[in-house]
Formats: structure tokens, sequence, C-alpha cells
């Protein structure tokens, strides 16, 4: 099961994950920006 | 539905009259510039926002890769509707033994994509979960083999007469005994799921759909699958690995 730390996301695990979408081949990139875009609204929302 | 701007309108006119290559290098540059942002907002995050923006990360990708495997990514209140998690669900959670397991035979690879090699199966008439290890299942196969160790999955397919291993702890099945598993997936087709369904959320995390161009559609139906959190988010996606089997597999696992 999970652990407290394993709860913890920190910016660099995001941002390899982030890294990682960039590398799918399986998406284009349009679909990759939506994602990303989603994404950042999260990080910056009130 | 998204609501466009006009200013956004304007711009996907500018780029639908630009020839493909030039509007597939300003998207592509579009997405890089979304990451360069992303990484300066992160790190002054909080970190239930970062959790947040892990989970639609990861749930965005799940759903499109879904979407183009023929699938439908249900949510949480839909898959309780429909029965499949939640009281008087058809597919109990999985034992937390069987979980460790999975997550300790299965490990990230290249580029943090996943191989699987023990997958979990359910058997709806006795209502326990199995372990399979995955060379035993008949036909199945990563999509592209990448990021697999140990024998390549050509040799795999060729090999159903291999016997199964023991995973310690584990109860396992002969590949001759998968096949009461096709219940489940006949329940999802009973529910007039076409073309497949996501099992998202608690406890686990697979999809189901059915093969229609590959030489196993006259076999049985494709598994992806992924992990998830506590919360439902997903945490990895077995990105790569599209499993074709036998009846129906399910690859299920928490952290």
């Amino acid at each position: 099961m999970q652990n407290d730390e394993a709860d913890d996301v920190t910016a660099e695990m995001l941002m390899q994950q982030v890294e990682e979408l960039l590398l799918m081949d399986e998406l284009s990139e349009g679909e990759k920006s939506e994602i990303l875009k989603n994404v950042l609204s999260i990080l910056k929302e009130e | 539905m998204e609501q466009v701007s006009e200013k956004g309108r304007n711009v996907q006119e500018l780029l639908q009259r630009l020839p493909l290559n030039e509007r597939a290098t300003i998207i592509g540059q579009a997405a890089t510039a979304l990451a360069k942002e992303l990484s300066e907002a992160a790190p002054t995050a909080s970190a239930p926002k970062r959790a947040k923006a892990q989970a639609a990360l990861n749930q965005g990708v799940a759903e499109k890769l879904i979407s183009k495997a023929g699938g439908i990514f249900l949510g949480e209140e839909q898959l309780k509707e429909l029965g499949i998690i939640g009281k008087g669900a058809i597919v109990p959670p999985v034992p937390q033994k069987f979980s460790k397991a999975f997550l300790a035979a299965n490990h990230p690879v290249r580029g943090g994509k996943m191989a699987a090699h023990i997958i979990l199966g359910f058997d709806p008439k006795t209502r326990e979960w199995y372990c399979f290890e995955k060379s035993i299942v008949p036909g199945s196969l990563g999509t592209d083999g990448r990021g697999l160790s140990g024998p390549k999955q050509d040799d795999l397919l060729l090999d159903e007469k291999r016997k199964p291993k023991t995973v310690q702890g584990m109860k396992y099945t002969s590949p001759t005994d998968y096949h009461p598993i096709k219940s489940v997936l006949d329940n999802v087709i009973k529910l007039q799921l076409k073309h497949g369904v996501a099992v998202g959320n608690l406890p686990f995390y697979g999809v189901w759909g059915r093969t229609s161009d590959t030489e196993n559609a006259d076999r049985g139906c494709r598994v992806l699958l992924g992990l998830s959190n506590r919360d439902g988010s997903v945490v990895y996606n077995f990105f790569s690995a599209v499993f074709a089997v036998d009846g129906v597999g399910l690859l299920a696992g928490w952290n």
C-alpha cells in the first residue's frame, strides 16, 4: 500500500512524468498539449 | 464542451491553413512551451495541487490511449452505476498480497513505462483473484515488445506448453483454467459496452477492450492496464503494453 512519502508528489516527479509524456510516440503533439494545458491550469488555479 | 475563444478560433484557422508538417512543428513547440511553463509553476505549487496535477496528467494520457484502443474511459460514478465497483461490484478488490507481488514483479522500465510479468485475473465463478505469470497466458504480447525483460514476447507466444512457475504465496492456474475469466468480459458486454470498459478508481484500474486488428482478434480481447492510487488516480499506465489474452485478462494492483 502507499505510504506518506509516496503520496507526496514533488515538482521533480511531476516534471519527470511531463518529460515522459513529451517522449511518448503514442500520442500526437496536439494531444500532449491538451493534457499539459489541463495540468498547468490545475497548478495555477487559485 | 470546451469553450474556444475568438482568439483561439483565429489561431486554429491560421493553423489549418498551414501545411501539415509546419502545423505539427508549431503544435510540438506549443507542447514544449507548456512543459516549460509547467516546470516553472510546479515548484511553487502546493503538494496537493501537484498531486492533483499528476493525477490529471496520468488520467489524460490514459483516457487518450484507452480511446485510441477502442475503449471507453468511465468515471467512478459511472462505474458504480454499472456495478463494476462499489457495493455488489462484479469484481471485488484485489487482495493486498497480490497487488504487492504485482508491483514487485512488474517494474518501470524505459521512460517510466511498465513491463508486466505477472497478471492478476479474477474468476467470477469463485469470486477469487488468481495470479498468472504473464508468459503462461496464451497469446499474451506487448504491442512492440519494448521494455520487456527476459525472453522476447515472440518466444513466449510460441511457448504455450511452458509450465507455469509458482509465484511465491500465490495461487496460479494453467492457461486452460483461464477461460472462466471470460465471463467478466461477458458481463461487460452485457452492459452493452461494445468497445470495452475502463475500470478505474479504487482499488484497481484496468481496461478491457476487444481486438479488431490483430491476429488475436478471434481469440479474445485486449487488456490495457495501469495501476491506480487509492484515490483512483493512475500511477502507472502500461502505455506500450496491450495484452491480447485468451478470454479476458485483468491486470490490477495499487501501490
